[in-house]
């Protein structure tokens, strides 16, 4: 009951707009050609899953081999240049520049620079996640000086020590900040990449019913993909909420 | 209450002004960690009454005007404003309050400022009034100056302005003076006594400054902390109007004497 | 003390990436596909390129304005109601996060079907634009300080003039800044919405030049992308520093 009202809540105004996207469609008897409803869409989906099962696969699994990649090189990067400071002067303004870079800008060019391939897919992905993790992680780490006079260096830790028992801890949060986002820019990257290149996945279903009109698989795609990244943002949302809870 | 107006009239008449009996608060800072602010508060002040509240900070002085204003609530006790709660007074517009942070709204000029209690009274803005209440705090000529073009001094002047302009019937001031130097803080007692003596209203003060309390109140309501609650009271029978001759009197002195001796008395002892 | 700092770091990045681009450009690092900023530059400013470029700017921009005030206005619509109906909160805020985790590769080829080729980059703006307006929208509704509630609930304020009073005028610098952090949203939504068939704009391109090989322009047409986004933000900035002035 209580959770019904928890639930009901939260989700009144996605609920509402199925709903009247439904009794819209429905009462003013829109062609369904045109513009189906949730539930034909849903129907269409039960019906015929296989069509959209092998690229949504395709469109995680390259997703989650950027996130993977990107967000782990982007936190051992930022280690790196807290332990060598000197570099990370060099390096920290690159970073700062490129992350700021769009998407849009990005993608089409790096796909020209690679050539138009899976393992380019995958680099991309890697990068829109690795810019942010690093910037972010090297704010968490920048909250513990490399060289303190502190009680630990006076104990005669190592950087290394300094490294594991201090600056870990303090970017843990930032590193959840991050998984935040690249769980969200993964999905967006491997579907632009997949519709620019023409790669398998979500956005190329998308690409090739659009240009043959076929509508039904068009929302059916969209509708997937669209979800596919709520539940990625939503997830994410709420282990960095945990992790927040447990570190800070 | 209110299905025997006629009565309710007639019993409002011979009512104090406010009325606080046994009022108790308590503050919940969660993880079923309570504070007291307030313990068995009992006090009663009569109409055209300046009495201020004085003790230490953390004793429940803002607390206490915020009950009687109606802002908060006591966890148990009455507080009767004009023999009515608070809210009453408060939906009626009757009601003045000046805080210690000035609250003057930072897009509004001094005179829309002054002018904010008529607009939300829906009252029609009486501009003769305003300028009254300029030149009654002394701003003359600044009336279309923005609160950060204004010193400490005068925004707390156009704050007092702000809490006069619909002639309530209960002024109630939460250490108006308290961020201002010393030498701006005693001009404003001085400028606040002969206003209060031109308007009579009730007036309610939280001040922590004893030389404040003298200057300006009939009767000093001193507090104690730990847990916050009313050590006594003090009459003070200095003449009026008081000036700055009233600070170098004998009676002054010894009623400031007696007075930092109780607030010495109600600071909590060490073993506690 | 953190920020010029950073600022100092972007410009310092942004000379080294700079120096970088053209170097790597010039030894050829990436072959051919990675060409040096100069002749990026001389594509960017060739005087027979001018017209196909202001056409373009001029489409892109246009959508990304008409996008910006659709979106953002939306976004601060709904936050104005979100602080007038408490109980409508969370289901908005939810609402909110589900429309900033749609994917706009996603959504763009229905709002192709449902709107047309010139439209769509205008949607696609509004939905880019939509969450940054709402979330700051949201923020600046909360700026109005305790002792100025306190002062309105004791004259005896109702909620219409707390909120067209106090709230609103309190917010003012708060919704600059909600505009300020659509705007590269926006104008990349409308570059993003472009890829789809519009028929003029930066979008387009990118697309076109990638499609067509011709690397010069579509870094070139990238680059444009990138800062026509930064002239956004920074044009909203100034904005945003004037409002801060006046109502606060
Ligand atoms: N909103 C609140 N939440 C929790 N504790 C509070 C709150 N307001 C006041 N208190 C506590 O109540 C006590 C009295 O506070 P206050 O009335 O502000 O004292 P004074 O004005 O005399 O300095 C203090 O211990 C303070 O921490
Ligand atoms: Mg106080």
């Amino acid at each position: 009951m209580n959770l019904a009202r928890t639930f009901f809540s939260r989700w009144w105004a996605v609920i509402a707009v199925l709903v009247l996207w439904q009794l819209i469609v429905t009462v003013f008897n829109v062609s369904q050609f045109l513009i189906p409803g949730p539930v034909v869409i849903g129907q269409e989906i039960a019906r015929d899953p296989l069509t959209y099962v092998a690229p949504l696969l395709s469109t995680v699994r390259t997703a989650a081999i950027g996130f993977v990649l990107g967000v782990g090189l982007g936190y051992v990067a930022s280690s790196v240049t807290w332990l060598l400071p000197g570099l990370g002067g060099v390096v920290t303004p690159l970073a700062l520049v490129v992350r700021s870079v769009p998407f849009v800008a990005l993608v089409p060019v790096l796909a020209r620079v690679f050539g138009y391939s899976d393992q380019t897919a995958w680099i991309i992905c890697t990068i829109v996640c690795f810019f942010p993790t690093f910037v972010l992680v090297s704010t968490g780490f920048a909250d513990v000086p490399a060289n303190g006079d502190d009680l630990f260096s006076m104990a005669g830790a190592s950087r290394l020590d300094r490294y594991r028992l201090l600056a870990v801890p303090a970017s843990l949060v930032m590193l959840a900040t991050s998984i935040r986002i690249s769980a969200s820019t993964s999905i967006a990257g491997a579907l632009v990449a997949e519709f620019l290149m023409g790669r398998p996945g979500l956005a190329y279903v998308l690409s090739v019913a659009l240009g043959e009109l076929d509508m039904k698989t068009l929302w059916a795609a969209a509708l997937i993909a669209i979800v596919l990244s709520i539940v990625a943002y939503l997830l994410a949302g709420q282990f960095e909420k945990r992790v927040i809870a447990r570190w800070r | 209450m209110t299905n025997s107006h006629p009565i309710q009239v007639a019993a409002t008449l011979d009512q104090p002004a406010i009325s606080l009996a046994n009022i108790g608060k308590e503050f919940n800072l969660g993880r079923r960690r309570v504070v007291t602010a307030l313990t068995g508060v009992t006090a009663t002040i009569e109409r055209g009454e300046f009495v201020a509240l004085l003790g230490p900070s953390g004793c429940g002085k803002s607390t206490l005007l915020r009950i009687i204003s109606g802002l908060e609530k006591p966890t148990s006790g009455t507080a009767l404003v004009e023999g009515s709660s608070p809210e009453q007074l408060i939906s009626d517009h009757r009601l003045g309050f000046a805080f210690q942070e000035h609250a003057l709204l930072p897009w509004a000029t001094v005179s829309e400022n002054i002018a904010i209690p008529f607009r939300l009274a829906r009252r029609p803005i009486d501009r003769a009034r305003v300028s009254e209440l300029v030149a009654l705090v002394g701003l003359a000529g600044f009336e279309s100056a923005r609160p950060k073009q204004l010193s400490g001094g005068m925004r707390q002047r156009v704050a007092i302005a702000r809490s006069l302009a619909l002639a309530p019937d209960l002024l109630l001031l939460d250490e108006p003076f308290g961020a201002l130097d010393e030498i701006t803080r005693r001009r404003l007692n001085f400028e606040l006594a002969r206003i209060w003596a031109e308007t009579g209203v009730t007036t309610v003060m939280v001040t922590h400054s004893v030389d404040e309390a003298l200057l300006l109140a009939d009767r000093i309501i001193v507090m104690a902390t730990n847990p916050g609650r009313i050590e006594t009271e003090v009459m003070v029978d200095l003449p009026r109007p008081r000036t700055a001759e009233t600070l170098g009197s004998a009676r002054f002195g010894e009623l400031a004497t007696e007075l930092i001796r109780l607030l010495d008395h109600s600071e909590p002892s060490d073993e506690s | 003390m953190k920020r010029p700092t950073r600022t100092l770091q972007m410009a310092l990045g942004m000379v080294a990436l700079c120096v970088a681009w053209e170097l790597i450009g010039r030894l050829q690092v990436f072959g051919p596909t990675f060409p040096p900023l100069s002749t990026v530059f001389g594509v960017l400013f060739s005087p027979d390129r001018q017209r196909l470029f202001s056409s373009a700017i001029g489409a892109t921009g246009t959508s990304a304005v008409l996008g910006l005030t659709i979106g953002g206005g939306i976004g601060i619509l709904i936050a104005a109601m979100r602080q007038a109906i408490t109980a409508t909160r969370p289901g908005l805020d939810r609402f909110a996060a589900a429309i900033h985790a749609i994917p706009q590769i996603g959504i763009a080829p229905v709002l192709i079907v449902l709107l047309g080729r010139d439209n769509a980059p205008i949607a696609v703006a509004s939905i880019a634009a939509f969450f940054p307006s709402y979330a700051a929208a949201t923020r600046a509704f909360d700026a109005a300080l305790t002792a100025h509630h306190d002062l309105f609930t004791v004259l005896g304020s109702r909620r219409s003039n707390r909120l067209l009073m106090l709230e609103l005028p309190a917010a003012v610098p708060g919704l600059a800044d909600a505009l300020r952090l659509a705007a590269p949203g926006a104008v990349l939504g409308a570059v993003l919405g472009e890829w789809f068939g519009a028929p003029r704009g930066v979008g387009l391109l990118i697309l076109s030049s990638s499609q067509a090989y011709d690397i010069p322009l579509l870094w070139a047409s990238a680059l444009l992308a990138t800062v026509l986004a930064m002239v956004g933000f920074g044009f909203f900035t100034i904005l945003q520093r004037a409002a801060a002035r006046r109502f606060a």
